[in-house]
């Protein structure tokens, strides 16, 4: 996964992009942590308040059923 | 002599802070606007709300046309005293650069406007933050990548397995059919 940021240079990552989110989330909708992404600490961060704009905007669910 | 060289000093700090104080910043207001609204009417929603950043010194850097969407959820949003459930949406959202201070004032003319079900207002910059199209991400790609860093933890643990398992299977080719038959002549001789 971070080398998927660091070949595209992705430098921000948008809320707008929820097929890239929805690879970081587990099957329930929750996040995936970072030993699971393998992304650096910065990008977690990133993906997370991406994430959560994304739920809050309905383009994500809160939780998958 | 000295008064003067402190004027001009004071001068060019009060351009400084002059400066400072009109500081502009890149914005993105992402919003759903409610599905009951004809689609011929959402371009009349948007023009209002264009004008009204423009009004406000706004200047559009990017903008998507609003799209009708399923939401992940119901959302409710209260008109005029009564609640409604929203399952639909026409989602679309502008990037334009405004002075900081003015951002409140568009966040209170789109908070009175009963046509916008939800919004979002952050901040941006000038580039596209969306990733590039040719960039296909599938959840494989992401496990070939995981698994072919070596700065990973998983990868590590895999990489250790692996050698133990090379090491075994050496030790076991070692063994040729000439020194197999020596030790099974050896044992019945015994």
């Amino acid at each position: 996964m971070q080398k998927f940021f660091l070949i595209n240079k992705i430098k921000h990552i948008d809320y707008k992009d929820t097929e890239l989110l929805k690879s970081c989330l587990k099957n329930h909708g929750r996040i995936n942590q970072r030993i699971n992404t393998g992304v650096s600490a910065t990008n977690q961060r990133k993906l997370a308040t991406a994430i959560k704009r994304a739920r809050f905007m309905g383009l994500l669910p809160y939780v998958i059923n | 002599m000295i008064d003067e060289v402190i004027k001009e000093d004071i001068a060019s700090v009060s351009e400084i802070i002059i400066e400072n104080d009109f500081e502009t910043q890149v914005y993105e207001l992402g919003f759903h606007i409610i599905p009951s609204v004809e689609k011929n009417n959402i371009a009349d929603e948007i023009g209002s709300i264009r004008s009204a950043i423009e009004k406000l010194g706004g200047i559009f850097v990017a903008e998507e046309f609003p799209k009708l969407i399923t939401l992940a959820y119901t959302m409710t949003k209260d008109i005029d005293g009564k609640r409604y459930k929203f399952n639909n949406a026409y989602f679309g959202w502008l990037k334009f650069e405004i002075e900081k201070d003015n951002i409140i004032k568009v966040k209170e003319l789109i908070d009175s406007n009963n046509n916008i079900l939800r919004f979002l207002i952050i901040k941006t910059v000038r580039e596209s933050t969306l990733a590039p199209k040719d960039a296909v991400f599938s959840k494989e790609g992401v496990k070939k990548l995981k698994y072919n860093t070596n700065d990973s933890k998983i990868f590590k643990k895999d990489d250790k397995d692996k050698e133990k398992k090379d090491k075994i299977k050496k030790k076991e080719v070692k063994m040729s059919e000439e020194e197999l038959d020596k030790t099974i002549e050896k044992l019945i001789a015994e």
